[in-house]
């Protein structure tokens, strides 16, 4: 399989001189097409700073990123949004949609940042597979905690990125949204080959994860492959 | 994406109408100071700006037009003789008593002018004409100061300097800057009532021919007549302007009031679309995130700018514009002529846009803990 990612010897400092706090500390990792990796970790051990360096956020202190085989690291501000734009898609705890769109403009504003490369037809699409064909004028205020997940998804997915960076996605959902949503994540690296990295606190779902990585005081404690796929 | 920035603005009314309230009542308080401005400048050479002459010949070195000392009749025939020009006309304005109905004595203004050429005269006469100040002791005064001056109706005799004095006419809106209003009356009862002699006048208005050169004649007046000065309307009116604007408190009270009008409201508006763009702070970072680049993310910001800006305006304008139709009635004039209403939509919009560039920096810089924790 390709690698989609490939970090090597990164570290991410915060501040200077005696207020310096490394974040990251030498963190190499791959990331291959089709996977799905369960990013493990106490709060504040550094894994939303790796998600974050991963999607060209943040940029590191040292060390190499390569997004989908371009080197990311130093690339400037002009040219980031691009590589975003083209390779990922991003999921948030918090789900970050715009309150004031409806669940079909919420998608369709991602295709707009696209040009006239997509039609917008495809947001209805997207929708529609994710199970809310019958919400598309709903707004968010108006959608429960999973459905809003499940709108995030489809926006991520707006530009086929290869690549899924998703950040505690089920940690503001019951159980069963959990796993609706965590399916739909499944799926998008099983069935249609993307790489698929995961944030999380919920022990519910380590068993969708094909590898899980262990992150502590900066450092990748861990990095083994799960038993068997869910 | 003029559909996410009017969106974003229109979801939370609330947050509408604090952002509208601020910028409302910045472009409210600029209206009002220039409009204050505007209303000193325009009561301070009124009577110059009304007056239809080409140009005002005086004594040497008078300060304002207020301020006028005699100058001998002959200057006049002199001036007659000037090519270029038509008319020179006798002229007074002097300060004269004026007695209440109550005994006590009021400061007014005697303007003297010439009946056939209208030189000088009043102007907006709302009731009576310029031929009822034919009549011996007649007089015309505003509406604005008829309790002032005790005027209850045409026909009220009054008494100015011991003399007597019949209203004939009202004027509207004619103010004076001083505390006493400017009463009308022909050239020969003002010098009846100022006690000038027969032969002096405290100004002669030049009215120039046809298509002759103002400059041309007031370089000619100043060859021909000896010991006085020879101004152009314009002139005149900026040198009565300059004097009660520098040099007087009330001037420079009004001046600093208009430039703090607008540092204020400058502020209000950037403080209200600094807040405005940091409420979406979140939704903007987003954006980065999903791949926007930020000249995407200055077209939502600076159109929610933009949309914030037009619709504080129109309000802005109607509420400025009802205060202007207030002060109407006052003693202090507000003006809103369709220069400064246009004036203040570029003031808007560069403010509100000025405002949101300052605000943009925030906008576009990703703080991942904004974007990735709920």
């Amino acid at each position: 399989m390709r690698n989609l990612i490939e970090i090597r010897n990164l570290s991410k400092v915060y501040g200077e001189g005696s207020a310096a706090v490394k974040a990251l500390d030498g963190i190499s990792l791959d990331v291959h097409q089709g996977e799905m990796i369960m990013m493990l970790g106490p709060s504040g051990s550094g894994k939303t700073t790796l998600l974050s360096v991963m999607g060209g956020i943040l940029r590191p202190t040292s060390g190499s990123v390569k997004v989908n085989g371009i080197e990311i690291s130093n690339l400037n501000e002009t040219k980031l949004p691009k590589v975003r734009l083209d390779n990922i898609g991003f999921i948030f705890q918090g789900f970050n949609l715009f309150p004031a769109l409806t669940t079909l403009e919420n998608v369709e504003i991602a295709i707009e940042l696209r040009g006239r490369a997509i039609p917008k037809s495809r947001a209805r699409e997207l929708l529609e597979a994710v199970g809310l064909g019958d919400k598309l004028n709903a707004y968010p205020a108006n959608l429960s905690g999973g459905q809003k997940q499940r709108v995030a998804i489809a926006r991520a997915l707006a530009g086929n990125p290869p690549i899924i960076l998703a950040d505690e996605p089920t940690a503001a959902l019951d159980s069963t949204s959990g796993q609706i949503v965590m399916d739909l994540l499944s799926n998008l690296a099983r069935q249609q080959g993307r790489a698929v990295v995961i944030v999380t606190h919920d022990a519910r779902v380590l068993h969708y994860g094909d590898r899980t990585v262990h992150i502590a005081d900066g450092r990748m404690t861990d990095n083994h492959h799960m038993p068997e796929a869910a | 994406m003029a559909n996410l920035a009017w969106k974003n603005l229109v979801y939370d009314k609330v947050r509408l109408s604090v952002t509208l309230t601020g910028i409302v009542f910045a472009l409210v308080l600029v209206l009002i100071q220039f409009g204050l401005f505007l209303g000193f400048l325009d009561t301070t050479a009124n009577i110059v700006a009304e007056s239809g002459a080409d140009l005002w010949i005086t004594a040497p070195g008078i300060p304002h037009v207020n301020g006028a000392t005699p100058i001998p009749e002959a200057r006049r025939y002199k001036a007659l003789s000037v090519a270029g020009v038509e008319r020179a006309e006798k002229y007074n304005i002097q300060f004269v008593n004026w007695k209440l109905p109550s005994g006590a004595q009021e400061a007014v203004q005697i303007v003297g002018f010439d009946l056939n050429s209208g030189l000088g005269g009043p102007w907006n006469i709302v009731q009576g004409s310029i031929d009822d100040l034919r009549g011996e002791d007649t007089v015309m005064v505003d509406e604005l100061y008829k309790e002032k001056l005790g005027v209850t109706n045409l026909g009220h005799v009054a008494e100015i300097q011991g003399k007597r004095a019949r209203v004939v006419g009202f004027t509207r809106a004619i103010r004076s800057f001083t505390t006493s209003p400017y009463v009308f009356t022909s050239f020969k009862n003002s010098q009846n009532y100022t006690g000038t002699a027969v032969d002096e006048m405290f100004f002669l208005l030049v009215k120039a021919a046809p298509g002759a050169s103002i400059a041309a004649v007031q370089k000619g007046l100043k060859a021909t007549i000896p010991g006085v000065d020879v101004y152009t309307n314009t002139e005149m009116q900026k040198k009565t302007q300059n004097y009660w604007l520098f040099s007087t408190g009330a001037g420079v009270t009004t001046l600093m009031g208009a430039a703090l009008g607008l540092l204020v409201g400058m502020v209000v508006v950037a403080q209200t679309i600094y807040a405005s763009t940091v409420d979406h702070i979140r939704e903007f970072g987003t954006l980065k995130a999903m791949g926007a680049g930020n000249s995407y993310v200055y077209k939502v910001i600076i159109q929610q700018a933009l949309i914030s800006a037009g619709f504080g305006y129109v309000l802005a304008i109607g509420v400025g514009y009802l205060v202007a139709k207030g002060s109407e009635a006052g003693n202090a004039a507000i003006l809103l002529p369709p220069e400064m209403a246009v004036g203040t939509l570029i003031l808007a919009g560069i403010m509100c846009i000025g405002a949101s560039v300052i605000s943009i920096r925030k906008a576009t810089t990703i703080d991942p803990a904004l974007v990735f924790k709920g």
